[in-house]
Formats: C-alpha cells, structure tokens, sequence
C-alpha cells in the first residue's frame, strides 16, 4: 500500500521520464535513417510515423501503473470543473433542479426513515406486543380488568404485561390549577419497553397496589417547563386532584415521552370497584419471554381466552384475545400507505428532473458534439470519453445532493411544524440522520449518473465523419433526438400519474370535508372540564355543579346557549354500551353496541341536532325520575326497522359514579329521535354510522365533562368571560382544550388534508417540470430545424402549416406519454384505494380533467417556442449557404 | 532484405514479456535496442508494436522483473536502459518453460489434425 502511494506522488517525475525515454526512440530510430542517408528532416517523420500514437500509447502506460483512475479522476474533475464554469446558466439551473427533487425526495425519506423504517426506540422492539381483547366480530376491543388479571396470571408467554389506562389529573399547589394529561400504568410498564428512568428511577413491582400508588414518573419535557428542570426534584411531592403524589422519576430527553399524549406516569391500582369483567377500559402492551414467538404467544392467549370465555360465558362467550407486534399499533395502516405513496410520488418528480436535465444535457451535448468528434479522432477511445462526461453529471449530481440536503433539512423542518399533532406515532424521531444523509448522498449520485449516461451514450457514438462534417450546421442527429423523444414521453407518463393521483385525493377529499357533520359548527365553543374525582364525594354534589356551571356560563352576554356534554361533537365517545332492547331474544356476550352520550338537556339545541320524532331530554330528567333516552336515526334505523322507537325500552347496564365498573341492568325508555351528529375522533372514521343512545348526566353522572357554547359572535372572543363565569363557582376549575367546533372539524380530517396538499404539490412541480421540458425540447428542436423550415417556407408552405407541422408532431408524443401514463396510473393508483373517500380509484372525471389539464399545458408549452417558425426569414436563412 | 510487412508476424497474446526478458538475458538494453533485438533475433519476422512495448516494459519494471536506469548511451543522449534482476531470470525460466510446453502441445493437436 505505502508502496503504492510513493508511486502516486511520483507520477510527475515518471510522466516526463516517460516522455524522456519515447523521445529518445524516436531520436535513436531517426539517426539509423540518417546513417542510411535519409535528410534529417524526413527521417525524423518517418521515425515519428513508424512510432505510432504517442498519446495512446502513453495512456496505455500509465493504465499499467497503479491508480491510473485516480489520475483520471482528477483530470476529468479539472475537465468538469472548466466545462460547468463555462455554462453558469446550464450548471444553475440543474443544480436547483435537483437540489428541488432531491431536497423534497430527502424530507419525505426522513418521515419514512423514521417511522416506517425504524425499529421501535427500544432495546428489543421486536419482542414487544399489544395485547387486547377480542370481540365476536373479530375487532380488538379494550380488557376489563378480571380478564387482564387472569391473563397475567395465566400466561407463560409474556416477560412483563402491563395495563394503560388513559386519564386527566388536575394539578394544584402553584399557579392556576392545570389539566394534565397522564397514563397510568402497571409497575411491569416501563420494564416492558426496557426504558429506565434518566434521573431517579421508575416503579418498583408492588408499587401499583392500592396504598403503594401514590408515586409518579415525570417526562422530561414537564420536568423542564414544569419543575424547572430541577435536579432535585426526587423525592418531592406535588398534588394530583386532590392527593399526594411523590416525584420518583424523571424519563429520557427527546424521547418519544416528550412526543406522547401523556406527560406523566402513575401506577394503575385496581380497587376493588374496578372488578369486573364487563367494563372493558384498558389497553395493553407486553414482552415475550426471550425464545417465545409471537404464534406461540397467540395460541397460549387463545386457549387462555377460551378458558375465561367458557368459564364466564355471561360476559366472555365468544370473545378472545389478539396479540399483534406493537409497531403494527404504533404505526396504523393509513399512515404507512400515506408515506409510501408521498415518497413514490417524490421519486417521481425527481425522476422527470431528471429527465429535464438529462434533455439539457443532451442538448448541450450536441454543441459538444463537435469538440468530442475531435477528441475520437485524436484517439480517445469510448470507454475514456463516457466517463469524463459521466463525471461530469455525477459532479452535479454531488452539487445537487449537498444543496439537496440542505434544502431537505428545511423542507422536513416545516413539515413537522405543520404537521397536526398526533399525526406522526410519537416513538417516531424525525431528523436528518446519517441513514438520510447517506440515503440523500446515494440519490444524488443515482441521479447524476441517470441524468448523464444517455447523453454520454450517445454523445460519444463514433460517427466521426458526419459530426466533422456537419458540424455548426447541423440538422440534429437522429439518435439524440429519438432519447429526447423517450424522455418527453417518459415525462409526461409520471406527470400523469401524479396528476390523476392528486386529482383523486382531492376530490375524496372534497367530499370528506363537505360531509355534513350533522351539528351547526358556526359559533360553537367548546372546553373540557377535567373533575377531580376527590372533590366530589356524590353524584348529586356533581350534578348540582354541573348544572350550576351550566347557569352561570348561561348568564354570560353574547352566549345564546350552553351545554354539558361528555364529548363534544367529532371527538368520538367517552362510552360505548352493549344494549339490549327490551323484549327480544338475548345473547349477553353478543349484545349490540351503541354509543352511549351523556349531555345536559340543552345538547341538541346547542349544537344545532334536529329532534326527528317525540321530545327532547329536558330538565325534568333527573335521577329520580324515569331513565329515559334519545336515539339517534341511525340507531332508529338499525335497530327498530319499521317500528315506532318511541315508547320501546332498551336495556343498559348503569355506569356506576365515581367507578370504572358498570352497574346492573335498567331499562331507559325511548323518547326521541335525533338527526345523526358525526362521531369521528381517533376510533372512527368521519363517515360512518354509528349507533348512539343519548342520556341525561342526571340519570349517568361521569367524571368526563366537557361544555360547548353557542355564542351569538365569534365565541373565542366569549372565552375569558366564560372562563371567568365557571371560576365563580369553581376557583379550582381548570379549563382546557377551548376550541371551536369549526376548528375541531377541520382538525378531523387534516390528515388527509395534508396528504392531499402534498401529493397536489408535487403533481404541480411535476406538471411544471414537464412543461419546461416539452418547452425546451420543441425549442431545441425548432432551433435545429431552421434552415429545413426556411426551405419549406421557400417552396410554398404557409407558416401555419409549419406551426402544424410542429405542435403536431410534439402533441402526437405527448398523447403516447398520454397513453402510457394511463396505464400506469389505472395499476398504480389502486394503491390508493384505502386512502380515498367515497371515490373510486377509477374515477372518470378525475382523469378526464387530469389528462385534459396535462394536454392543455403541453399544447402551450409547446405552441410558444413553435411559434418561432412562423417567423423564420427564408432569405435571411438560406442566403448563409 | 528484412520481408515485407505482410510476411511480418504479430505477436502473439503474452509473448512479449517472454520476449523481452530474453533479450535482456545477455546485458542491458534500452526500449529501441530492445526492439531492435527482437527484429534481428527473429530473423525480422517479429515487429514489436511500441505501443504495447511501452506499457510491457513499465508492467516488468512494477514487478521487479526488470529494472530500468537512465545512463549516457554512446551518441551522449542520456537513454534509459533495463536491466533484469534475479527475480526476473527466474520469471525468465518458468516463462520459457510454459512456453516450450505450449509449444509442443499445439504442435501434437496439429499433428493430429492433419492424420
């Protein structure tokens, strides 16, 4: 090796020995000619001649001494370097077009990167699963706690299992009271994901038992904005709704803790009200035991299941368990498919910038094609030739990664901010990593050599003859102009892909977001009311300061009504409950299930639902009256097909206050039907139909509260006063979360708001690509064929039939890239399928509109630079011959 | 009178190293007396292409077969003459070798050919 490097540091000093020692040959072999009489001139030709190509032989030397290509490297770079300094123009605008393709197909690969195809943040994330209970339907349902319990005492599978429940604490002791959000584990919680705390430590085993559980875990993000950031922080105590709690520990920096819904951790203590096995509450989430497979673990949960299922068929007959890799949980379906597609899309905007550049080239490789003509006959041969050019282009491609990258960075900074929060799974760390860089580095070079092989290729063809000939009045060569053809085609084909892509997103996404949510959303706030479970001892305190919270919010100028609901309208339910209606034949572990709102009587008229059938819930539905009930239409529909709902009674079992357990079994009479509000949030879609009882808070108390506000003015001018109107009651109320409806709607469907702008972003690039593409090749061409047009012109053609005669021939090629792109779009946009509304993959008018756009902007892109032949001079041009 | 360049015979693949180690067998030479002596020593039926002479020459040189000094020739123009080294004698004898072995194979197949 060090031997190797002495000779390439000599290489100078060898290069003039060897010009030294031909030089001598050459002498030597002409004075053998003088000595036999020859004049000295002609005999050192002569020497000369019978030597051969000097040049080529000396490549031939040097390709005998190591490193040769090094040596070409750099000289290639140097002949690189010169050539791009000569063509500023050329050299900027293919570094921002790849800088462009690159950078985004870089943004779009972070998110990829780190989402899909990351393993988990943890020390063995293939072992970790989510477990959770298995409806008849075969859907995953939540555990009650007895089948958890069972589970954990069963298996043999699991490492470690812990339950999550999540849960809203207020804390008090500084400033105003605050709504936090919290997870309350099981003690195994963090030994499952094989976490430790970064200060402190986590729960120890028994310290999710009742008594033991008055201990909690900060995320480093609060321990910062919360605590200060306080080292000293263990140990001290802070107050959650009411009780004492112990700081034990604080968890990593930039973790996916400081991503996640919760910012705190708190053991999960069954008490004894939690017993159940028909109030389903809790997720899970395991480790298998080292050696254990994830089929073995769910045949164990299977028979386990079963065991319970026969055992307690009154609340288990049919039901299982599903065991599922935790990724699959973390990352849904729809965002996987979502990335993948944004990333195919990416790659091809990129590749038509490549195939731009790939033209650009090309046509400056025909203004080169003189100098390379040369060159050939000088000796270089192909193989020399093609990789000088190359270097050239991957030179670029270099130039354009590094801008690229830099681009990127931004690109993938703005994205994550205007990203919608909980978008992305929080285990997810979005960053330019060195796997991007290397990723982003690789692409350009692929595009550097993609973009420069054709024109090297073909700009290197040994046609000597007619390049030397023709050159400077050249009509074009055939086979430059058949690779400009393939990429126009080839152009077009992606750009319609992309196009019908987007036009189909967009048009599913116009119909998601005009659906009719069922509510009036103009003017409507709403707030939640986190209730610390402490404070009230009864349901009747409870109802008494709903109801007072209710007035005095009433009371308030500009609000025109006002409502206790347990969710506001589009963020899913607080409950769901299997019922029964009265009289018909019963299955109890194969009840239907509806959703199950608990509103103030005012909710309907609040939020603008329109009463179908009989009357509305009003104040008169207390706790000691009749339980009566509200059904929505669809409820009206599916389950009472042809009869009169009204008066019919549907058995529920009671949630029992202040408890996660569901009481026995009473009868709430129907007395209304309302229209269908949209249900949405994180369980379901926004479009389907589900089946909803509504009930007073009078007859269900629950500690899940939320207000909206219908207010005769924009409403978030009314939420201080509001505000101010809930404290006079309550000076501990914390208020949280004030949002109108208008924005909770728009935030129901801003993930595919934000797919549909990103694939419409790059279907626009890509469509400007290709019509700068088309522009520049029938620009090109037109410029190539001036003389052919002037002839024409001489014998009688009228300009227009030249402008024919062009546009023509341009547009024939963008209807075969027309028709090949359709193709690929009717394979590829099936893809696409699950990610559309109410829209079929096929869409007529979707592609009709997206192949009529795409054919109007070619036919423009192609009718300016045509009209330059309309104005060729025939004399002007031929009088040059 | 050397033939015409017709009658001359290229050389063939891989020769040439053997060639020019054994020109160097009897003492130093440099790339045109090298030349020279083949022509002269094939009775003129050998023509040394310099352009692979060239390349041979450095090929031999980087393995230590040969190894070449620039020194004053007789007409005062420093030339660059090659010498061969031990390793290179050796290289000279195992590439002879294969050769007579070759030789006498082709002739056994022509041999053969012809019955």
């Amino acid at each position: 090796m060090l031997e190797r490097i002495k000779w390439w540091l000599s290489r100078r000093s060898r290069e003039s020995s060897m010009q030294q020692e031909l030089e001598a040959h050459i002498a030597c072999e002409a004075e053998e000619q003088i000595d036999r009489g020859v004049d000295p001139v002609t005999a050192r030709e002569a020497a000369i001649k019978a030597f051969g190509n000097r040049a080529i032989m000396m490549e031939d030397a040097r390709r005998v001494w190591t490193w040769a290509w090094l040596g070409h490297l750099t000289q290639d770079l140097k002949y690189a370097l010169r050539n791009l300094r000569k063509s500023p123009g050329f050299t900027a605008v293919t570094i921002a077009t790849l800088a462009l393709g690159i950078g985004a197909t870089a943004a779009i690969f972070s998110f990829v990167n780190a989402v899909l195809l990351k393993p988990l943040p943890y020390p063995y994330p293939e072992r970790i699963v989510s477990v959770s209970e298995k409806l008849p339907s075969g859907s995953s349902n939540f555990i009650s706690t007895l089948n958890f319990l069972d589970w954990g005492r069963q298996n043999r599978c699991f490492q470690f299992l812990s339950a999550i429940a999540r849960d809203k604490v207020t804390l008090t002791g500084s400033d105003s009271p605050e709504e936090l959000n919290v997870h309350r584990v099981s003690a195994s919680y963090f030994k499952v994901l094989g976490v430790d705390a970064e200060l402190g430590r986590t729960f120890a085993p028994d310290e999710d038992q009742v008594g033991k559980d008055q201990e909690v875990v900060l995320s480093n993000g609060i321990w910062r904005s919360r605590f200060g950031g306080d080292p000293k922080v263990i140990g001290r105590k802070i107050t959650l709704d009411a009780r004492s709690y112990t700081i034990i520990g604080v968890l990593p920096a930039n973790s996916e803790f400081d991503r996640t819904w919760a910012v705190m951790w708190l053991p999960l203590a069954f008490t004894p009200a939690n017993m159940t096995r028909n109030y389903h509450w809790l997720y899970a989430i395991a480790s298998l035991e080292p050696g254990v497979t994830l089929k073995q673990a769910r045949e164990q949960m299977d028979a386990i299941g079963a065991r319970i299922a026969a055992l307690y068929p009154d609340s288990n007959k049919g039901w299982g368990v599903t065991v599922n890799p935790y990724t699959d949980e973390v990352v849904q379906p729809e965002l996987r498919r979502s990335l993948w597609v944004l990333l195919a899309a990416v790659g091809a905007v990129l590749l038509i910038g490549c195939a731009n550049v790939a033209n650009l080239t090309l046509a400056r490789g025909m203004d080169r094609e003189h100098e390379i003509a040369i060159r050939s006959a000088l000796g270089a041969r192909r193989l020399r030739l093609i990789p000088q050019l190359l270097t050239e282009s991957i030179f670029l491609g270099i130039l354009g990664g590094v801008a690229g990258l830099a681009l990127g960075n931004a690109f993938m900074r703005g994205m994550k901010v205007w990203l919608p929060p909980d978008m992305l799974p929080p285990q997810a760390n979005v960053r330019m990593d060195y796997g991007v860089l290397l990723f982003t580095m690789v692409i350009g070079i692929l595009t550097g050599i993609l973009f420069g092989l054709a024109p090297a290729l073909s700009g290197t063809r040994p046609d000597l003859f007619r390049s030397l000939k023709e050159s400077g009045r050249t009509t074009a060569g055939l086979t430059p102009h058949r690779m400009k053809t393939a990429l126009v085609v080839a152009e077009v084909a992606l750009s319609f892909v992309l196009l019908a892509g987007a036009g189909l997103l967009i048009r599913s996404f116009n119909r998601l977001a005009s659906l009719n949510p069922g509510v009036d959303t103009t003017n409507v706030l709403a707030m939640d009311l986190p209730m610390p479970r402490t404070e009230f001892t009864n349901s009747t305190t409870l109802t008494n300061y709903l109801r007072e919270v209710t007035q005095k919010v009433r009371s308030v100028p500009g609000v025109r009504d006002v409502a206790i609901t347990d969710k506001p309208p589009m963020e899913g339910f607080a409950n769901g409950a299997p019922f029964l209606i009265e009289g018909r034949e019963d299955i109890p572990s194969q009840r239907p299930v509806s959703g199950f709102k608990v509103i103030g009587p005012s909710y309907f008229d609040t939020v603008g639902m329109r009463l179908l059938k009989g009357r509305s819930l009003d104040e008169s539905d207390v706790a000691a009256a009749m339980p009566v009930t509200v059904i929505n239409e669809t409820m009206a529909k599916t389950y009472f097909k042809g009869e009169d709902p009204i008066g019919k009674r549907i058995l529920i079992r009671q949630l029992v206050f202040g408890k996660s357990a569901r009481g026995p079994e009473i009868p709430w009479q129907v007395v209304g039907v309302v229209r269908d509000e949209k249900v949405g949030g994180k369980v379901f879609s926004l479009d389907e139909d589900i089946p909803v009882v509504y009930v007073t808070f009078y007859q269900s108390p629950g500690f899940s509260n939320s207000l909206v506000v219908r207010a005769a003015m924009d409403p978030l001018l009314l939420s201080g006063s509001i505000e101010q109107a809930i404290w006079k009651v309550n000076n501990n109320q914390a208020v949280a979360n004030i949002e109108t409806l208008g924005e909770i709607e728009s935030q129901s469907v801003a993930p595919a708001r934000l797919r549909t702008a990103l694939l419409a972003i790059f279907a626009g690039i890509a469509l400007l690509l290709a019509a700068v593409g088309i522009y520049g090749v029938v620009s090109y061409s037109v410029g190539q064929r001036v003389r052919e047009m002037a002839i024409r012109l001489a014998l009688g053609a009228s300009p227009g039939d030249l402008l024919k005669l062009v546009i023509g021939k341009t547009m024939l090629v963008v209807l075969v890239g027309l028709a090949l792109g359709g193709g690929a779009a009717l394979a590829l946009t099936r893809v696409l399928a699950s990610l559309l509304y109410d829209t079929s993959p096929t869409d007529g008018v979707t592609w009709v509109v997206a192949g009529a756009l795409l054919a109007t902007v070619a036919l423009l892109a192609c009718y300016f630079p045509a009209r330059r032949v309309t104005k060729v001079d025939p004399l002007a041009v031929l009088r040059f011959e | 009178m050397p033939p015409k360049p017709s009658d001359r015979i290229e050389l063939l693949q891989g020769t040439l190293d053997l060639l020019v180690l054994r020109s160097l067998l009897f003492g130093p030479l440099h790339g045109h007396g090298i030349t020279k002596a083949i022509q002269r020593n094939s009775d003129e039926l050998l023509q040394v292409d310099h352009g692979s002479l060239y390349p041979a020459l450095y090929r031999l040189e980087q393995k230590k077969w040969i190894s070449g000094k620039w020194q004053q020739s007789g007409k005062d123009r420093p030339m660059k003459f090659y010498r061969l080294t031990v390793a290179g004698k050796k290289q000279l004898g195992i590439e002879q070798n294969k050769w007579e072995q070759m030789a006498k194979a082709i002739r056994l197949v022509l041999i053969r050919e012809v019955e």
